[in-house]
């Protein structure tokens, strides 16, 4: 059954490249700029790096009990009481991420494109859709995502060399911005821009080939790194540093830049269908990865029945989060600078317990079996 | 005679039967049963011919309800379903093919003239009420369940068939279903005339019927009322005799249509012949495409009233058994009162039957449903319907005509490439219309925008208004000119089209932009090949421009989302919708982009078909350069290729052998 389905490695790929790649559409190159100047570029493919090797602990507890979800995993490992406290630890996590990104994107396009519609009809909009697709289950998801790959990379061309008559090489100087000592620090840190690499671990059930897994983190880390180094290397070439830092959305006055001929003249409102797609794909593989892991946390025989009071907090906290400012504010402080505490030192400590209580196992159920009777797949 | 006389008079019938039978003939009504001395001077005239196609169409398993013929296939119990306040079972749903007829024993074709065979004792107890052994009971019987004589068309005929000593008889069918002449020419009068020159004696006459008067291609005996009545109204004929047995021949002669021009899947090259409304001619159509005795017709019965014949076809070394499998499974656990049509059955089969795009295809031309057959898929004839249905299908299905098959490869991908284009413009281009012009405008160019502007300033409506008026003004055109007669459909589409159009934009109700762009979305939407993939974007088009009168491009995209979403989570019958692009599968070029003939060696692996490669890698084997490469493969050692048959090719499905 579909609800029980299962992804395979390109789709699992194309999932975690749209979650990692969509801050670059909303205000993650500004606030690179703004920490790693001329430099923010290198914070993106080094974070990315840091990001492949701290992701290690997480792959080898997840072999160690493998075919088992996350949330069961840290049960294991560490004991009922602690394994609770963490999946409704990483639920909150993630439910705060949705909650902030669905703000943002909202937002977006409400300033860029829609400034006379309340950002609450946007938020709504964005839920229904997110709600309808997260009961349509993972496969369709993931299968969705493959096929609008191709076109939303075609799209993102377009809008990234449209102006490729303003590039300036100069504006990449002086290259090592705020100087080698701090860039390197930075560039650890840079590991928390990919901190959401953690729903793979929520996934690794459901992937056909679990043996892959390790493969797939570190194509979409690549390809989500390529996207973000891409459009910053674009937007200091186009824009300078002292405009791209005061821009709330850069990638919106790149794509008012660029000019299709004479007759097409503004295509940023096409923005919104990159927008749009990205963003709904992103909201639902997060809105998934909650709702399994509460699931699976409170032990329930399947995730659709928390949809409804999931969406409903979830509208209540985003329209809650006072303007887009707030959200880039929260976003950047909880998410961007600590995400790796979560994101990869969270899979570190358990792995630890696991090793030391020498807990391991999970039946090495093939992907089909596991989802029986778990909240994962049906609803 | 009124019925209330004919009442009485069947009521002495019964009570005093012997001296009832002795009057040669009696009137009821308008029409007359008669014994058989009186009309089997009735000769002359053609049987009907419908006979050969009748025996033709029928392949494994799809006569099991006539000659006990059956395969495998026809395991299906003959299900009985007890109708309401009468007491007697009629036979429902999943009759197939395969019927055992002798005691449990299964001989293909039924017995040998001559041969000894034994009634299925157990079987008669199980099928419903034995047919009486005095012919009287028997003729009250079969008067009530046959509705005798208010249905005017139910004849029940005594006849005294001239045995050693003489035998009661009647025979019973429908006027207008089965053939009278033919009743007459061949079961009444060899019944009445050879018995009497043949000297046959009474104890034998069953097997003679069978075995030597009856001229006609399918007799069968049966013994309870029930099989009887099956054959009944289906349009055979039942010579009832007394000690509780009947002969059933085939002489169906329903009313039908010859074959004409398809109407709503035109094509310049291919055949031009669609299904009629003949279930036996049209699945004779489709087997004199695919002269293959793999071709398996299973035959269900649906429709508790209606019992409405249902052809499954397939090829029984292509097609996955599973898949088979679950069709069958379908049909035969449906329990229906009635089934008119393959639309009617389509809606009970689907996957997902209120999804707003089809997950079965249908198609009026034999050649389609050959091809699909050919690649693996299932097709059901239901009943007469001139609608043959397709399944498991995706949603390339219903962009491709079977005229690409036909038509070299670039013109057929340029039509595929218009047609998806169409689809686009189709569903979509009112809606970005509205988007662009009421949230968006900043994308128009100045010129245009200024244009806009100009005519859109005295038009007193909103955008959307005129655009949904519009729209719906068209579709009442399209709608009125699909109802009327046809001598003047298309003069008033036109004329209501030009009017109205013309009218409008005159009066400054509406602007000529919104008529071009209603036109133009028209115009698109008949290019779609599949009438049911139109209604689909026709009424999806007005959810769209509803989004977008909402939301702009947001609410666009909102629902493009969501329809992709829905249509990656349907599938048809087992198959994803999307495949074989979403999952993504190795195929043959053959979706949008249609690659060459001689390079389309796989069916479509998403239906794991048995028999995965449709032709050897090298099919143009007299082409030099293919030639060529043949020969440096077979050089290099590369075990069976450039072998006929062997299932060679390019690809890991392909190696070494033919089937999957």
């Amino acid at each position: 059954m579909i609800q029980q389905g299962h992804i395979d490695a390109r789709e699992a790929i194309v999932l975690l490249w749209f979650m990692l790649g969509a801050k670059v559409l909303l205000n993650a190159p500004a606030t690179l700029v703004k920490a790693g100047f001329t430099s923010g570029w290198m914070i993106a493919l080094a974070g990315a790096v840091t990001a492949a090797i701290a992701l290690l602990p997480g792959l080898f507890l997840m072999r160690r009990f493998d075919g088992l979800p996350f949330a069961r995993v840290v049960e294991k490992a560490g004991g009922l009481v602690i394994g609770k406290i963490v999946g409704l630890i990483l639920f909150l996590y993630l439910f705060g991420l949705l909650a902030l990104t669905l703000r943002e994107f909202s937002g977006a396009i409400g300033t860029s494109i829609l400034p006379t519609t309340p950002v609450e009809v946007l938020i709504f909009g964005f839920l229904i859709v997110t709600v309808f697709t997260v009961y349509l289950g993972l496969e369709s998801i993931g299968r969705f995502s493959l096929l609008l790959a191709p076109w939303l990379l075609l799209f993102f061309v377009v809008i990234v060399l449209g102006e490729a008559r303003l590039f300036d090489v100069n504006h990449f100087f002086p290259l090592w911005g705020p100087g080698p000592g701090k860039l390197s620090l930075l560039m650890l840190q840079g590991c928390s821009r990919y901190f959401e690499v953690i729903i793979l671990w929520i996934m690794y059930p459901y992937l056909r080939s679990r043996g892959q897994a390790g493969s797939i983190a570190v194509r979409a880390l690549a390809l989500a790194a390529l996207i973000i180094t891409t459009v910053q290397i674009v937007l200091l070439m186009t824009l300078d540093v002292q405009n791209v830092m005061v821009l709330t959305y850069p990638i919106v006055s790149l794509a008012r830049l660029v000019t299709l001929g004479t007759f097409v003249t503004r295509i940023e409102a096409l923005l919104i269908l990159l927008w749009v797609f990205v963003a709904l794909v992103s909201f639902s593989v997060v809105l998934w990865a909650c709702a399994t892991t509460l699931g699976e946390t409170l032990r329930l025989p399947g995730y659709r029945v928390l949809l409804p009071p999931l969406t409903a907090i979830l509208f209540g906290t985003a329209v809650v989060i006072k303007g887009a400012g707030q959200a880039i504010s929260l976003d950047t402080l909880v998410y961007r600078q600590n995400g790796w505490i979560i994101g990869f030192v969270l899979p570190l400590v358990i792995w630890l317990l696991a090793v030391i209580r020498r807990k391991k196992g999970g039946g090495g159920q093939s992907a089909s079996e596991s989802d029986q009777g778990t909240t994962a797949g049906a609803g | 005679m009124s019925p209330l006389k004919f009442g009485k008079r069947l009521k002495s019938v019964v009570k005093n039967p012997e001296q009832a039978w002795d009057a040669t003939q009696f009137s009821l009504g308008d029409r007359k049963i008669s014994d058989g001395s009186s009309t089997s001077q009735q000769q002359g005239g053609q049987g009907g011919g419908q006979g050969g196609s009748q025996q033709q169409g029928g392949g494994q398993g799809g006569q099991g309800q006539k000659g006990g013929q059956g395969g495998p296939q026809g395991q299906q119990g003959a299900s009985q379903s007890q109708r309401s306040g009468e007491g007697i079972a009629r036979q429902g749903t999943g009759v197939t093919a395969g019927e055992t007829a002798h005691g449990g024993q299964q001989l293909v074709g039924g017995a040998w003239p001559g041969q000894k065979q034994k009634p299925p004792k157990k079987q008669i107890e199980q099928a419903g009420q034995p047919i009486p052994t005095n012919i009287e009971e028997a003729l009250q019987v079969f008067g009530d369940q046959l509705h005798y004589p208010q249905s005017k068309d139910a004849v029940l005929r005594k006849i005294l068939i001239p045995t050693r000593p003489p035998t009661r008889a009647f025979v019973a069918y429908y006027e207008g279903i089965a053939d009278t002449k033919r009743i007459e020419r061949e079961v009444i009068f060899p019944v009445l005339q050879l018995t009497r020159a043949a000297k046959i004696r009474k104890a034998r006459l069953q097997q003679h019927i069978l075995n030597d008067l009856l001229p006609v291609a399918t007799a069968e005996r049966k013994h309870t009322v029930e099989e009887v009545l099956a054959g009944v109204i289906t349009g055979e004929v039942a010579l009832v005799l007394e000690g509780g047995c009947a002969v059933l021949a085939d002489i169906k002669s329903p009313p039908t249509r010859s074959p004409t021009e398809p109407t709503a899947e035109r094509t310049v090259l291919g055949g031009q012949m669609a299904f009629a409304e003949s279930h036996r001619t049209n699945t004779a159509m489709v087997r004199s495409y695919i002269h293959d005795h793999e071709l398996v017709l299973e035959q269900f019965t649906l429709g508790r009233r209606t019992l409405t014949p249902v052809s499954m076809m397939y090829i029984a070394d292509i097609a996955n058994p599973k898949l088979v499998a679950e069709v069958r499974h379908r049909l035969s656990s449906l329990d229906l009162d009635s089934i008119l049509d393959s639309g009617s059955l389509e809606r009970f089969l689907e996957d997902h039957p209120v999804s707003l795009v089809p997950t079965m295809a249908g198609t009026e031309r034999p050649d389609r449903l050959a091809y699909e057959i050919l690649t693996g898929r299932v097709g059901l004839i239901v009943g007469n319907s001139p609608r043959a249905l397709i399944c498991p299908v995706t949603y390339a299905n219903f962009l491709h005509s079977i005229e690409e098959v036909f038509m070299r490869e670039t013109f057929a991908t340029f039509l595929r490439i218009i047609r998806v284009s169409a689809l686009t413009v189709s569903l979509l281009l009112p809606a970005i219309f509205v988007a662009i012009v009421n949230y968006h405008e900043e994308m128009i160019p100045v010129k245009l925008l200024l244009i806009l502007a100009a005519s859109r300033s005295s038009v007193p409506l909103p955008l959307v208004v005129n655009l949904i008026a519009m729209e719906l003004a068209f579709e009442l055109i399209r709608e009125a000119g699909l109802r009327i007669p046809s001598a003047i459909g298309p003069t008033i589409g036109i004329v209501g089209a030009l009017l109205l159009g013309d009218m409008a934009v005159r009066s400054g109700l509406v602007t000529p932009t919104i008529v071009i762009v209603v036109a133009v979305t028209a115009l698109s939407s008949f290019t779609l090949p599949d009438p049911e993939l139109a209604f689909a974007v026709r009424v999806g088009r007005f959810g769209f421009i509803a989004l977008a009168a909402v939301l702009g491009f947001y609410g666009v995209s909102l629902g493009i989302f969501a329809l992709g979403a829905h249509l990656a989570s349907i599938r048809s019958f087992g198959v994803p919708y999307l495949s074989p692009a979403g999952p993504r599968r190795p195929d043959s070029l053959n979706v949008i982009v249609r690659g060459p003939s001689w390079t389309q060696e796989l069916r479509p692996i998403y239906l794991r078909p048995l028999d995965l490669i449709r032709q050897v890698q090298y099919v143009r084997a007299w082409d030099p350069g293919i030639a060529k490469a043949r020969q440096e493969q077979q050089g290099q050692g590369q075990p069976g290729q450039g072998q006929q048959g062997q299932g060679q090719g390019k690809g890991t499905p392909k190696k070494g052998r033919g089937k999957a």
